[in-house]
C-alpha cells in the first residue's frame, strides 16, 4: 500500500462461514480506489487425507465445516463411486437426492433467514445490533421465527434418520448407501415434506412481501453498484434444469449463451486453478478464456456459481412452483442472465422452493423404500464427483492407490470457484458506497452485502477452522494512524 | 427433565474436539430423558428442540488460561464474544432459550484452550480438563 492511501480494513467478516477479512483502499480524496478480500489462515484438509484409507476420506472431509458436511460427504461418495468404478443402484441414487435436498432445505433457511437474508427483513443499514437473527425474530415475530427453526430442524432430521446424527452424518460408501429407508420413515419424511413445501411458499411470499415491495431494496438489487457481467456455472440434468445432486456443467457466457456444457469428469477441461500471492484462498477461472485479472466481460474467464450461477447457467427449475417462480424473476429483472448480484437472494428462495418439492417428490415415491441399496464396488483407481453445495458446484477429485489408500486428491469448493467475483463484487460496491472519505458502519455493512450474498464459506475454502471472532472495521490515515475502528459482534 | 447435553466442536482441529471428548464421557448419562449430542454450533437452536434443559459443552480460544473450565451465563456469553460460524453463541442460545412455549433452561460450560491445529489429538492439559468437567457434570447431575 502507498503512503498516499488510506486504508480500511473489515476484519473479520461477519454471518458467513469461516474468516475473512475486507481491506479497502482509499485515493487522496477518500474515494475507493482498489479493495480485496483477503483468507488468512489455511489449514490444509487435503495433506490430511492422503495416506488414508479412501473410505475413512468420505467420514473425514465432512468435518471441512459444520454447514456444508452433507455437500462435502456426497461429492466424496460420488468421487468413491467413480474411483472404485462402481455405479450406485437406483435406489441408492435417489436415497442420495433425498438426502441432498434436506441438506439444500436447512442451509438455504439459514442463509435467508440467519444469515444474508437478514440485511433486507432488519435493513442494510439497521442498527448492527439488529441486523442478525434476533433482530429478523423481533421484526416478524417469534411465531414465524418458530416456523422457521421447525422447518430448519425438519432438515436436519432427515439427515440424522440416514446419516446417525445432524451434524456431521456417515451414510454414503461406494455403490450407495449404508441404510435403507423403512416405509415408517417413508411416511414421516412425506409428511415433513409436505409442510417444506407450505414453508417454501411462505418464503416466497415473504421474499415478495419484504424485498420486492420495497422500491429502494428493488433499486439496491438491480443497481450498477451491485451488478457484473460474468460467466455462470452450475450442474443441469438431461433437460438443462437446475440439478443439485448430479448432473453435468453447464457454463453460459454473459450473454446467456451456451458457451460449454461437460461431463463433471472433464472439469480440467473447463477450470484451472491459480494461487493469489496474498490470499490462502486459489482463484478458478475458465481455461479456454483465461485468466485477464478481476475484470467482468465476455473476453475474462471469470465466472460465478452458486444459486444465480444455477438458475442462469439452466433453461429451468424440475419443478413447478419453482419454475413459476424462476418465470417471475427472470421477466422482473428483465430476462437472462441476471447479473444482479443481490438477485441471488432470490435465486436462493427460488432454490429453497426447488427443494421442498422434489423432497416431496422422492418421499412420494415408493420404489424408494426398495432394498438394493447398494451396489459391489470394483477395482480402486481415480474418481471425480461433482455436487452442487447450497453455495456453489463442489468438486471432489481423487487418486487411490490398489490398496485403496489415497495417494492425491484436490478439492475445488464453492467460495474458490467465487472468489475472483466475490472480490470483484466487494470493489465495485465499494466503490458505490463509500464517497469523499465518508465511512460508517452502515456503508460498510453495504460492501459485505456484496459478497455475503454469495454465501461464502471460508471454512471450506480454505479448509481451515472457523474463526471465532466479531468484526472489527479499522480506518487508517495516510500515514497508517488508527482514526476509527468498528466493532461488531 | 428431558435434557440434551450438546457438545460443540471439531474432533479434527486438536483441542477444539475437546467438548465432543467430554461428551463421549458424559455419555453414562444417557436415558430416556438425557441424550448427549455433538454440534457444530450453528444447528443448536434446532437441536435443542423438545428439550427442557440444554446443557453447552464449548471451546475457548484463550491461551494464557489454557485448560482452564468456565461456567457461563448468558450475559457472560454475550461478553465473551463467543462465536459459532460467526453467529454469536448469545445470539442462538436466546432464540432456543425461547424457541417453545415453555422457556429452556440453558447452562454453558467452556473448556480454555491454546490453540486449534489440523489434528485428531487433545492436548494433555485440555484433555486432562474434559476429565475434570465430565466428573463435575455427572456428579451434579440432576435428572429432575
Amino acid at each position: 500500500m502507498s503512503e498516499s492511501k488510506k486504508e480500511i480494513i473489515i476484519d473479520p467478516i461477519t454471518r458467513l462461514e469461516g474468516h475473512g477479512k475486507i481491506t479497502i483502499f482509499l485515493d487522496d480524496d477518500g474515494n475507493v480506489e482498489d479493495a480485496y478480500l483477503q483468507i488468512p489462515e489455511l489449514r490444509g484438509f487435503e495433506r490430511f487425507c492422503i495416506g488414508r484409507h479412501a473410505e475413512e476420506v468420505a467420514r473425514i472431509v465432512p468435518r471441512i465445516c459444520g454447514v456444508c458436511p452433507v455437500a462435502h460427504h456426497t461429492a466424496s461418495m460420488k468421487a468413491l463411486d467413480k474411483a472404485f468404478n462402481v455405479e450406485p443402484t437406483e435406489t441408492a441414487k435417489k436415497l442420495r437426492e433425498l438426502i441432498y435436498n434436506a441438506y439444500f432445505i436447512y442451509d438455504h433457511t439459514l442463509h435467508f433467514y440467519y444469515l444474508g437474508g437478514t440485511d433486507f427483513i432488519v435493513g442494510p443499514k439497521a442498527p448492527k445490533e439488529e441486523r442478525n437473527i434476533v433482530g429478523v425474530i423481533n421484526k416478524v415475530g417469534l411465531e414465524i421465527g418458530k416456523e422457521v427453526i421447525k422447518h430448519r430442524s425438519f432438515g436436519q432430521k432427515i439427515i440424522e434418520m440416514f446419516g446417525g446424527r445432524a451434524t456431521h452424518p456417515v451414510y454414503g460408501l461406494p455403490g450407495g448407501v449404508s441404510k435403507g429407508c423403512t416405509e415408517d420413515n417413508r411416511r414421516v419424511i412425506e409428511e415433513m415434506a409436505k409442510l417444506c413445501v407450505h414453508f417454501g411458499e411462505f418464503t416466497l411470499d415473504a421474499f415478495h412481501k419484504i424485498v420486492l415491495g420495497n422500491k429502494n431494496y428493488v433499486d439496491l438489487i438491480t443497481s450498477d453498484d451491485y451488478t457484473m457481467k460474468t460467466y455462470y456455472m452450475g450442474l443441469v440434468d438431461k433437460n438443462n434444469k437446475v440439478a443439485f445432486y448430479d448432473g453435468d456443467i453447464r457454463v453460459v457466457d454473459p450473454n446467456g449463451k451456451e458457451f460449454r456444457k461437460v461431463k463433471a469428469e472433464d472439469y480440467l477441461n473447463l477450470v484451472e486453478e491459480s494461487p493469489l500471492s496474498w490470499s490462502y484462498i486459489k482463484t478458478v477461472y475458465l481455461k479456454d478464456v483465461g485468466w485477464k485479472g478481476f475484470v467482468d466481460g465476455v473476453d475474462s474467464g471469470v465466472f460465478r456459481v452458486a444459486p444465480l450461477g444455477r438458475l442462469n447457467a439452466s433453461d429451468g427449475m424440475s419443478t413447478p412452483l419453482a419454475q413459476e417462480e424462476y418465470e417471475k424473476m427472470y421477466e422482473t429483472l428483465g430476462g437472462k442472465p441476471v447479473h444482479h448480484t443481490l438477485a441471488m437472494h432470490w435465486a436462493r428462495v427460488i432454490e429453497l422452493m426447488n427443494a421442498c418439492e422434489r423432497l416431496l417428490e422422492l418421499a412420494q415415491d415408493e420404489s424408494i423404500t426398495d432394498k438394493d441399496i447398494r451396489a459391489e464396488p470394483g477395482e480402486p483407481g481415480e474418481g471425480i464427483g461433482v455436487v452442487e453445495a447450497a453455495r456453489g458446484t463442489l468438486i471432489h477429485h481423487y487418486m487411490l492407490d490398489e490398496r485403496g489408500m489415497m495417494k492425491d486428491l484436490n478439492l475445488i469448493v464453492a467460495t474458490v470457484n467465487n472468489s475472483a467475483a466475490i472480490n470483484m463484487s466487494v470493489k465495485k460496491a465499494a466503490q458505490g458506497v463509500i464517497k469523499n472519505g465518508e465511512v460508517n458502519d452502515g456503508l460498510l455493512n453495504m460492501v459485505e452485502m456484496a459478497f455475503r450474498a454469495y454465501d461464502p464459506c471460508f471454512a471450506c475454502a480454505t479448509h481451515s477452522l472457523p474463526g471465532k471472532t466479531p468484526l472489527e472495521v479499522s480506518v487508517y490515515d495516510r500515514d497508517k494512524n488508527l482514526v476509527k475502528r468498528l466493532k461488531r459482534g | 427433565m428431558k435434557t440434551l447435553i450438546l457438545c460443540i466442536g471439531n474432533e479434527l482441529f486438536g483441542d477444539d474436539g475437546v467438548a465432543l471428548y467430554a461428551g463421549e464421557l458424559l455419555k453414562k448419562l444417557e436415558s430416556e430423558e438425557v441424550k448427549v449430542e455433538e454440534s457444530s454450533g450453528i444447528d443448536l437452536v434446532e437441536r435443542s428442540l423438545g428439550y427442557d434443559r440444554v446443557m453447552v459443552i464449548d471451546s475457548i480460544l484463550e491461551p494464557k488460561k489454557a485448560g482452564e473450565i468456565k461456567k457461563l451465563g448468558l450475559d457472560d456469553i454475550e461478553k465473551e464474544g463467543l462465536f459459532a460460524h460467526n453467529i454469536s453463541l448469545y445470539q442462538l442460545l436466546k432464540i432456543a432459550e425461547s424457541a417453545e412455549d415453555e422457556k429452556k433452561k440453558i447452562e454453558v460450560y467452556a473448556i480454555c484452550i491454546a490453540s486449534a491445529e489440523l489434528g485428531a489429538e487433545l492436548s494433555e492439559i485440555v484433555k486432562g480438563s474434559a476429565e475434570k468437567l465430565a466428573d463435575l457434570i455427572a456428579d451434579n447431575f440432576d435428572p429432575d
